[in-house]
């Protein structure tokens, strides 16, 4: 009797606390906007308010790079160590930071003035090496992004940044033209006929994700909430097209989600929007609002009875977030942790309800795909749609640039498209989808861009990062800045990511200070094999990417820094 | 569910790590304890190779729950050999655990000197301190920060007044790597000090005062558990209760 009631008690409490922690992380981001750090006095305060212990604060606290523990100094030095900067020597420009200020990274000066900190990815990698003093970009010769021009037509490369401007070209077309479908499921249907393929990486059909949730019931009686996300965590260093989808066409996001939400019922969606991106944030809530007025969404949408309510979320710094089991736990307030699968979000998403999360490129296609039909979609683009890319590093056009799958090899992106090389370099390789993808050589640019042949060949296309790199260039510490920036952003739960991370890192520095042996590397491909056979999540399985690729494709620079006996 | 060529009736809702057990066929695991309600699946040791509706994959059996129609392997040649680099790197992380080196003398492994962890604190970071914390304690520890810089710790490494010193963190750490020192009527543990309080009766150690007074009435004497039976039998009365 009396373990009857404990249990029952403790699994109330911990139900009520978690739904206690729903808005932690919009009261924490409060917090530290108006201090500049979250104090103690403030988190007893925190904790007294919402119920939940200081313990479980901190942890939420400690796992988000944006908050900070202590005091820091009026101005915020941030240098980017991203890949595309680190293969633009941003460490000079941290060394003659560091020697002229006296601090190392992470410290204060004594005034109180400045503070240092390496972040990951500012999304300014076509102006890299970049850094930011407080909210001002600084780089060598500070430019937008630009649109790289093609013979192909443009879809989605159009600047739209007020709603006039949206619906002059056409803009909400796609909406109006999914309500007057006499069923839902019809357009859950078109959009199956148009094969469109998820953009994050991993290619899964959108029609699939949606059948889904459109057939999954609710799970509790009481809610029978479905809830739609995009996806905009784009940590992916070397990568800025949602950066410039959210920027430069706002509206296009949002028509695409108002039209996932309506055809599968669903009354709630998110905006997930990475913290480093701030124009971003505030473009797209500005949107958000002028479509709420104009009676695209909100209550009653376009006087259909359906209601669509929907807000930004404003990120915290983590690169794990964009993984999306660990972007719900993020919206329900808490660590960042991936959920084991199954159960998939489209069964038990947030707050175990049925839930898309689909990524802002994706989503930007929906509108096209309603408004022009399938068939016409699938024939213009060969079926597969378009894809945009982000070239940057040791390239001459840097930019974005909007191209149809299947039809062009990388060869031809780099050299046709991206204008060859920046002031004649040779070329020694380009590094694809992010930290998690792969390297390829010269020998692999004759692959086709697109799903189905990246897969033959092993490789997957990710999302859409392009870095060129120069004949200069030292793979073996490329790969070591990109294990170091997994090892930082790993959300540390399961042991082979972890501890793997940790033996790999220690021994890159090994091989950095000339000192590994042959059995090193041996010792990297073990490793990396764990990491991808017992992981828990889709991060701590791709790990071995980048490391065994570079080990495969140019065995030469480990070479050259391996001790051997015979030297 | 068919668990090594032997087929197993599995009861509802029961995960593989338990249904193993039953069936005789040991699977080793490091943070899993059907106490505690939750499982984390962190550790990872428990993986093993399920085959359902034609596609095989990697589990951990800790936190899957069995289905009738899964075959599950626990012994295959790839397992063994990841299981291998991962008490390799656990071994590093908390060397002398007799627990860990129990675990290795079971698969055969020997600690690779490749892997040394520099600052190292002993510690697995599986987590059933936390979760024992949350439910017996108070939540006043967690598992701070992320990544490879994660530790086990209380808010700004301080003491904090949330902690009432009962040490089941200690008494469920599979590797010993949480200290308590009890010295001088005084437990030291999370940066913290704490009053011990000792049995009326018999002068055994009883547990810290701020915990003490969590659970019971003041009014009551301070007994530990042979004592108070005793204590009950001798002042009762009929019609009346104590409240101990």
């Amino acid at each position: 009797m009396i373990l009857k009631v404990s249990w029952n008690n403790s699994c109330y409490v911990w139900r009520a606390r978690k739904m206690e922690m729903k808005h932690i992380l919009d009261k924490m981001h409060k917090i530290q906007d108006e201090n500049g750090y979250v104090s103690e006095k403030m988190l007893t305060e925190l904790s007294k308010e919402l119920g939940v212990s200081k313990g479980r604060l901190f942890e939420v606290l400690s796992f988000y790079d944006s908050f900070s523990s202590k005091q820091e100094g009026e101005i915020i030095i941030k240098v980017c160590t991203g890949t595309s900067c680190h293969a633009m020597h941003n460490k000079k420009i941290l060394k003659e930071i560091e020697e002229a200020l006296h601090i190392k990274i992470g410290e204060t000066t004594k005034d109180g003035k400045f503070t240092l900190k390496a972040v990951d990815c500012l999304g300014e990698c076509h102006n890299a090496p970049v850094a930011k003093v407080g909210e001002t970009l600084h780089s060598r010769n500070f430019h937008k992004c630009e649109i790289i021009n093609t013979k192909y037509e443009n879809h989605l490369l159009k600047k739209a940044k007020t709603i006039e401007m949206y619906l002059e070209t056409g803009g909400y077309e796609g909406l109006r033209k999914a309500i007057s479908f006499s069923r839902k499921k019809d357009i859950i249907d078109e959009v199956k006929r148009s094969k469109l393929k998820g953009r994050s990486g991993s290619g899964f059909p959108v029609g699939l994700k949606w059948e889904s949730v459109y057939n999954a019931p609710g799970r509790e009686l009481n809610t029978k909430d479905k809830y739609v996300i995009a996806n905009g965590d784009e940590g992916d260093p070397g990568c800025f097209v949602d950066k410039w989808i959210m920027e430069n066409n706002p509206h296009l996001v949002i028509e695409g989600l108002a039209i996932a939400a309506y055809a599968v019922n669903a009354n709630q969606g998110y905006i997930y929007i990475r913290d480093e991106y701030p124009d971003a944030i505030q473009i797209m809530e500005t949107a958000l609002k002028e479509a709420e007025k104009n009676g695209y969404i909100g209550n009653n949408m376009l006087g259909t009875g359906f209601n669509f309510k929907c807000r930004v979320m404003r990120g915290a710094g983590s690169y794990i977030c964009g993984e999306e089991s660990a972007l719900m736990t993020y919206i329900e307030g808490g660590q960042g942790i991936p959920r084991i699968k199954p159960y998939f979000p489209a069964e038990r998403g947030l707050y175990q309800q049925p839930t898309i999360v689909n990524n802002i490129e994706t989503l930007a296609n929906i509108p096209i795909v309603i408004k022009n039909g399938a068939e016409a979609f699938s024939k213009e683009t060969n079926g597969l749609g378009t894809k945009f890319f982000s070239l940057s590093g040791a390239v001459a056009n840097k930019g974005i640039v909007e191209i149809p799958l299947g039809k062009l090899t990388w060869r031809e992106l780099i050299f046709d498209i991206g204008g060859g090389m920046d002031r004649n370099f040779e070329f020694k390789a380009i590094q694809v989808g992010g930290p998690l993808g792969f390297f390829l050589c010269e020998s692999d640019l004759d692959i086709v861009i697109g799903f189905d042949e990246m897969r033959e060949h092993n490789l997957f296309l990710g999302s859409g990062g392009v870095i060129v790199l120069r004949d200069e260039c030292d793979i073996a510490m490329l790969t070591k800045n990109i294990v170091e920036f997994l090892a930082k952003e790993s959300c540390g739960v399961c042991t082979p990511c972890r501890e793997g991370l940790r033996s790999i890192v220690e021994t890159y520095n090994r091989i950095a200070n000339n000192i590994a042996e042959e059995t090193d590397i041996e010792l990297l491909k073990d490793v990396s094999f764990l990491t991808q056979y017992a992981s828990r999540c889709v991060l701590g399985k791709s790990i071995c990417n980048p490391v065994l690729s570079s080990i495969e494709k140019f065995y030469e620079d480990y070479y050259n820094r391996i001790r051997r006996q015979d030297k | 569910m068919i668990i090594n060529g032997k087929q197993l009736d599995i009861v509802f809702g029961e995960t593989i790590l338990i249904a193993a057990k039953r069936a005789g066929i040991f699977i080793p695991t490091l943070c899993s304890d059907t106490s505690f309600m939750d499982w984390n699946g962190c550790c990872r040791l428990c993986m093993v190779e399920v085959t359902q509706l034609g596609k095989s994959r990697i589990v951990s059996a800790c936190e899957t729950i069995a289905i009738d129609d899964m075959i599950v392997k626990t012994d295959t040649e790839e397992i063994r050999k990841a299981r291998k680099i991962l008490l390799q790197l656990i071994c590093a992380e908390a060397p002398g655990a007799p627990l860990i080196e129990t675990l290795m003398k079971y698969d055969n492994v020997e600690p690779n000197t490749k892997i040394l962890f520099k600052n190292n604190n002993g510690c697995i970071l599986c987590g059933r301190c936390v979760k024992a914390c949350e439910l017996w304690g108070k939540g006043a520890i967690g598992k701070m920060n992320k990544g490879v810089r994660k530790i086990i710790g209380t808010p700004y490494n301080k003491a904090t007044n949330e902690c009432v010193g009962c040490a089941v963190c200690e008494f469920v750490c599979p590797v010993n790597a949480i200290t308590v020192e009890d010295e001088g009527g005084k437990r030291k543990i999370w940066n913290n000090e704490f009053e011990l309080v000792y049995c009326e009766m018999c002068g055994k150690l009883l547990t810290t005062k701020e915990n003490y007074f969590t659970g019971h009435y003041n009014a009551a004497p301070m007994l530990c558990h042979e004592c108070s039976e005793e204590y009950r039998k001798k002042h009762r009365k009929d019609n009346e209760m104590y409240a101990y």
